[in-house]
């Protein structure tokens, strides 16, 4: 990867780190226009700076000619034909002024693959040369641009000890910059709905809001730019740090503040298993003789170069997957993600669904080199991650079905979605799995941004006091359903491209030579997932705009600082799709995950290579139909149980007895989960074994017992030794007696000379 | 020139508690005050052009000064091998600004937290800071034993004399703990004199052991035993589980300059001694007590943190968490000794003494804070407090920032020693990584319980009327602060000052 030096490229860190040192010193003072001024503008500032970057890199690579393809011949185990293709071709276009002029040549894979770039397999110059060599030689689209271009930074060293060397460097390359026009692009939207949102707070609390909210797309954006582990780990906590403030944003309430410590807590035992898997790798590094290093270039190109062959990489992928789970939410760790909605709306919708949680994926799609070459016990850690995804996604989406506050069926529905992006980099599907993040940011902060839309009208986040909202609020209505349909995979909007573009990947690993039947398993979960997926999509719609009000006062659409960013997420949900239509209609790569994120993991390719199924085509247009199927379905579930112009749908739910009674309860609870391990399991156990142990342990025994008690025991034998001590000079004769004859049995036992040899020895002499 | 600053650090806070103590009334507080707060900022300022002075490149000692004066008949101190000899190294001269930085801003915590014996209380924190700094720059064993005995003596009288309800017995548990000891330490420091021939001059005894150990001559069970006396004396001071009863009590009843100075200082002083003495001088003793030391480091880790979560006052939680922090020190002096890998024991080395750094910085201003609510509502039962953030934003927020440089947040001093000593011990050992490693998430329990109880929810009563943080105390506390934060974004120009001395201590072991 060549890596052009721009020095502007912290710049887009700094702007909204710059945005919340402002209002947190001046905002206060100043006021709130000024705080909404720089609130929003750092934010928009970064986007336009990420926009120029990403003009840039697209130019860098497809500005110079407009077909910028590349082919690739293959000779396996005869080089020379390579060279001789090479030769001959380098002939053709030496004196050219047709597109030929603009191939450029290179050799890989032990001189058996020549790739050319800006070359398109239809030319009849590469065409011709294929039929030559017939038989000996393949030839087609490489998929690939050869070398994708990156911009990099380096403000310097971070520290450096004992031959381990940290800088403060950023690289914006494919796979950054879509984090980053989402980051910053979807957030300044999401601040500018903020500054109605917390219109009616005091200019001290907009300013504390806004200073956080910046300061979070700060840490956000050293976590997708950072070019080291350890960079990426600062974002990573400094995320963690924004989270915690926000969702204890209310603190005067200790619920909020409660959840804000849970979530810390929770993705803190994440983070340990980040930073012992980093530690990991550093190990597996120096196992390999190569210099210690955390930069991704090199963990990618050291330890991702050989697959299956490093024993070291599983352990280490499964810790840092855990910090995954931390950070993302997914099983063993999600619990946090329900509690976190304690924070404000437009927090919820801006770091607990578009842009923190993703991290997780993001990391894996970053490491990607080496999570395909992790395995533990022959299992592939990527498959690890793929059944963990699924689980999640499933027992995640059943939950959101028993919620009655609309905001945590999005919370319990973030989760599952995540579970989705899990599966795509699972699959082996990268950029699947970052084309479903980027349909996700678009429609999960449409819907929460709704949700809070509505919460903002109705003074309550209960469904059960919403209802018959759709003429009240119609452009929140409009927009929300819209993102709902994307939620619920409707066919033809964004979220139906992207999820389906990981499950076609899951069925490919299922129908791949050597594959695993748990592949089936996780494909048919991960179809009857996106079936449950519309029905609690529906439901919410449903029970939030049908039917009659069922709450207090009567409420009105919002100002148009809130429905301007609904109707561009909303545009954004619609049109996402286009990122990615599928190969079976375009005949292409996918735009998104395909074209432009493809050569971040050429690896993959060749890695799958061989074990791929024949028809691909028509994997994909049964998946395409199944997952057609099971969203039409679930939307017809949802509407027949919940659709009905009832005066109060919700008191369907609560009328059950029996089984439907108890599901309905195990599903509202999200499986016990939380109170088992949690409340019962992880508090309870703490607090009794510190309380325990600080009771029995170290008052009692070391400081009462043990430290006290050595002073009791001097005590009395100074009360001892003085009791001798008594004027009766009758006695002290005794003594004296006494001491002589000990000294001298003493003296006959252990001879003088050793005696005088030992004091000798002592003094050295 | 160089070595004229050296002394003078060292020095001025004798002469200014001595000019304080023979010509300041004893009424004028104000005046206590004062003088006592300039000469310990003159100080500082004196002591951090040696900062800029130190040669990193070099290995070794610098800015070495020996007086051994003769003529005094039988009081001469060369006649029996004993010199005034100065010198510090990468560890040392970092302490030593610890020291200096810290004695000023303690001075600003308890500022209005003392009522009674002023100037006495100023001429006893500067007494303290004399001994402190010698303890860091001495090349002497018998003048470190000297300054090492001078410590406890002002630190006796700040407990016992300033200190709340129970001052007594918590002076004289403090005491009776660092004597016994110093006791073993000073039998370990006459064989040592004795077995180099009649020297205490550190110079010459680290370069004639290393001799005597090559030839035989200093087997491994002397070493042994000469290790353990001083790995007691340090460990107590550390303090090392289970030797650590005397912190939560002292600290309790400690004025908050007392605790500041103690958490952020007198701490350092045992992590200190086993870099200086133990690795160096008994490699062979410190094989065969690293593992029981790790052990002890890593319950230390699992079991402060846990104390801590147990405590309902503020203070001793503090306390308890220092417990946990500097256990992880010990494990980061001791998991890689004898080890595979030495470019790990040389990262958890530079790590831990990073660390002793960050870990001075946070708790420090925890300590202070602690002093700053104690002044206000007379309490420090977190029971009795609640929702201090609504009518003191400012203090909510030094407190957080401490509390996130208290558990290593990234970007703060404490991280970088954290992850050094993680990653250092990692590859030597990785149980007592992970081990360690456990104090990320049990450190988030008890110190975030901690802000939610203290500064979070309704606050009633007295707690709404809580007063903010004033100018004197932010003058104190932004400093600590900003320099915990500083630490964690640009450690390279202190990390490179370590480098040397450790790895002479990684080679040597």
């Amino acid at each position: 990867m060549e890596a052009i030096e721009i020095w502007w490229i912290p710049l887009v860190i700094f702007a909204p780190l710059a945005g919340a040192l402002l209002n947190g010193l001046f905002g206060k003072r100043i006021g709130k226009g000024f705080v909404r001024l720089v609130g929003v503008g750092t934010p928009t500032l970064a986007f336009v700076l990420s926009l120029a970057a990403f003009f840039g890199l697209f130019y860098a690579d497809y500005g110079t000619s407009p077909r910028a393809q590349v082919v690739a011949f293959r000779a396996e185990g005869k080089p020379e034909v390579i060279r001789a293709i090479k030769a001959e071709l380098e002939r053709r276009a030496a004196g050219s002024l047709g597109p030929e002029a603009a191939w450029q040549f290179r050799i890989e894979d032990d001189g058996e693959v020549l790739r050319i770039r800006n070359a398109s397999p239809e030319d009849t110059i590469l065409r011709d040369l294929h039929t030559r060599y017939a038989g000996s030689v393949e030839f087609g689209p490489a998929h690939e641009v050869a070398s994708p271009r990156a911009y990099a930074w380096n403000l310097g060293e971070w520290f450096a000890v004992a031959g381990l060397k940290v800088d403060f460097s950023f690289t914006v390359d494919r796979l950054a910059i879509v984090l980053m026009l989402i980051v910053t692009g979807v957030g300044s939207l999401i601040h500018l709905y903020a500054t109605g949102y917390m219109g009616h707070e005091s200019p001290g609390t907009f300013a504390r809001f806004f200073t956080y909210l910046n300061l979070f797309l700060g840490a956000m954006l050293v976590l997708v730019m950072g070019s080291n582990l350890l960079l990426l780990f600062i974002g990573w906590e400094g995320v963690g740090l924004c989270s915690y403030l926000l969702i204890g944003f209310g603190y005067e309430d200790e619920d909020n503040a409660a959840c804000g410590t849970k979530a810390f807590v929770v993705n803190r035992i994440g983070d340990l298993g980040f930073v012992l898997g980093m530690f990991t790798l550093l190990v597996a590094m120096r196992g390999l003789g190569a210099e210690p290093s955390l930069d991704f270039a090199a963990l990618n190109n050291t330890l991702g170069a050989t697959p299956g062959s490093l024993p070291l990489l599983g352990p280490a992928c499964l810790l840092l997957f855990l910090g995954a789970t931390g950070k993302s939410a997914q099983i063993p760790l999600h619990l946090w993600l329900p509690d976190a909605m304690a924070g404000p709306t437009p927090v919820s919708a801006l770091i607990h669904a578009a842009t923190m949680v993703t991290a997780g994926v993001y990391m894996i799609a970053r490491l990607g080199a080496v999570f395909t070459a992790a395995t533990v016990w022959g299992v592939p850690v990527l498959g690890i991650v793929a059944m963990i995804g699924v689980l999640t996604a499933f027992f995640a989406g059943m939950a959101a079905l028993g919620q009655d506050d609309i905001k945590r069926v999005l919370a319990y529905s973030t989760i599952s979605q995540l579970g989705y992006m899990f599966v795509g980099v699972g699959s082996a599907a990268m950029g699947a799995a970052v084309f479903h993040l980027v349909t996700h940011a678009f429609f999960k902060a449409l819907l929460f941004l709704a949700a809070g839309s509505v919460i903002h009208a109705c003074h309550s986040q209960s469904m059960r006091e919403m209802g018959g909202l759709w003429r009240k609020m119609p452009a929140t209505f409009w927009t929300m359903l819209l993102g709902a349909a994307a939620l619920a995979g409707v066919p033809l909007l964004s979220g139906f491209f992207s999820k389906d573009f990981i499950l076609f990947n899951a069925l490919v690993r299922f129908n791949s030579t050597n594959s695993s039947p748990l592949w089936g398993f996780i494909y048919a979960l991960g179809v009857i997932t996106g079936l449950v997926t519309a029905v609690y999509s529906t439901r919410m719609i449903c029970l939030t705009f049908f039917g009659e009000y069922r709450g207090h006062g009567r409420p009105h659409e919002s100002p148009s600082s809130m429905v301007g960013p609904l109707v561009v997420l909303a545009i954004l949900t619609v049109l996402g799709g286009l990122l990615g239509l599928p190969k079976l209609w375009t005949h292409k790569e996918e735009l998104l995950p395909g074209e432009w994120l493809g050569p971040m993991w050429p690896f993959i390719e060749e890695r799958l290579a061989g074990n791929m199924p024949a028809d691909l085509h028509s994997l994909e247009s049964m998946g395409l139909a199944i997952g057609s199927v099971a969203a039409v379905a679930g939307v017809l579930v949802g509407v027949v149980f919940w659709g009905r112009r009832h005066p109060s749908e919700i008191a369907w739910e609560s009328r059950q007895t029996g089984a439907l009674a108890r599901a309905r309860a195990v599903l509202a609870n999200a499986w016990y989960y939380d109170l088992v391990v949690n409340k019962w399991g992880f508090q309870p156990a703490t607090k009794f074994l510190a309380g325990l142990l600080w009771r029995n342990v170290d008052d009692a025994a070391i400081d009462r017992g043990l430290v006290d008690g050595t002073g009791r025991v001097a005590v009395q034998l100074s009360l001892f030794v003085r009791s001798f001590q008594n004027g009766q000079v009758a006695r002290y004769a005794g003594y004296f007696v006494l001491g002589v004859l000990l000294l001298t049995t003493s003296v006959a036992i252990f001879s003088v000379p050793s005696v005088l040899h030992t004091v000798q020895r002592l003094l050295g002499s | 020139m160089e070595h004229q600053l050296l002394l003078v650090t060292l020095f001025l806070p004798l002469v200014g508690a001595l000019f304080m103590a023979l010509f300041l009334p004893q009424e004028d507080e104000g005046a206590a005050r004062g003088a006592a707060l300039g000469i310990s900022l003159l100080t500082f300022a004196i002591s951090v052009p040696l900062f800029f002075l130190f040669d990193a490149q070099r290995p070794g000692y610098q800015f070495e000064l020996a007086w051994s004066p003769g003529g005094l008949g039988p009081f001469a101190l060369d006649s029996f091998g004993a010199s005034f000899k100065l010198g510090v190294d990468g560890i040392s001269l970092l302490l030593i600004l610890l020291t200096t930085f810290l004695v000023p801003v303690s001075l600003l915590a308890s500022w209005r937290g003392i009522a009674k014996h002023v100037k006495s209380f100023h001429v006893a924190v500067l007494l303290l800071e004399f001994a402190m700094v010698g303890v860091f720059a001495a090349r002497d064993l018998l003048l470190f034993f000297l300054f090492w005995e001078i410590m406890l003596v002002p630190m006796f009288l700040l407990i016992g004399v300033w200190g709340s309800e129970g001052r007594i017995r918590a002076a004289i548990k403090f005491f009776i703990y660092t004597a016994v000891g110093s006791l073993l330490m000073l039998a370990a420091l006459a064989y040592v004199y004795v077995a180099a021939g009649r020297t205490f001059d550190l110079d010459v005894i680290e370069p004639l052991f290393a001799e005597m150990r090559a030839d035989g001559l200093l087997g491994a069970r002397a070493q042994f035993w000469l290790c353990l006396a001083f790995a007691i004396a340090f460990a107590i001071k550390v303090p090392v589980f289970p030797v650590h009863t005397w912190l939560p009590h002292a600290h309790v009843q400690a004025p908050t300059a007392g605790s500041v100075i103690l958490a952020a200082v007198l701490l350092k002083m045992g992590g200190y001694g086993f870099l200086r003495f133990c690795l160096p001088l008994f490699p062979d003793g410190v094989a065969a007590l690293a593992g029981p030391l790790c052990v002890l480091g890593a319950i230390g880790v699992v079991y402060g943190a846990l104390m801590a979560i147990a405590q309902s006052d503020l203070k001793s939680l503090i306390a308890y968490s220092s417990i946990s922090h500097l256990g992880l020190v010990v494990v980061g002096i001791f998991a890689g000794v004898g080890g595979a890998v030495a470019a790990g024991h040389a990262r958890a080395v530079t790590g831990s003494v990073f660390q002793m750094i960050a870990h001075g910085l946070s708790t420090g201003a925890l300590f202070f804070l602690v002093g700053a609510i104690y002044d206000r509502r007379h309490t420090k039962k977190i029971a009795d407090l609640g929702g201090l953030a609504k009518p003191a934003p400012r203090m909510a927020t030094c407190f957080v920032v401490a509390s996130l440089a208290s558990i290593a947040l990234p970007g703060t001093a404490g991280f970088v020693g954290e992850i050094l000593i993680l990653m250092g011990v990692y590859e030597n050992s990785v149980a007592f990584a992970a081990l360690g490693a456990t104090g990320m998430v049990l450190g988030a329990v008890y110190m975030l319980w901690a802000v939610q109880r203290v500064f979070f929810g309704p606050a009633r009563g007295e707690n709404a009327r809580m007063e903010d943080l004033g100018g004197v105390e932010l003058a104190g506390l932004l400093p600590l602060l900003l320099a915990a934060v500083y630490l964690g974004l640009r450690p390279g120009p202190f990390l490179a000052l370590l480098e040397p001395a450790v790895n002479a201590l990684v080679q040597g072991s």
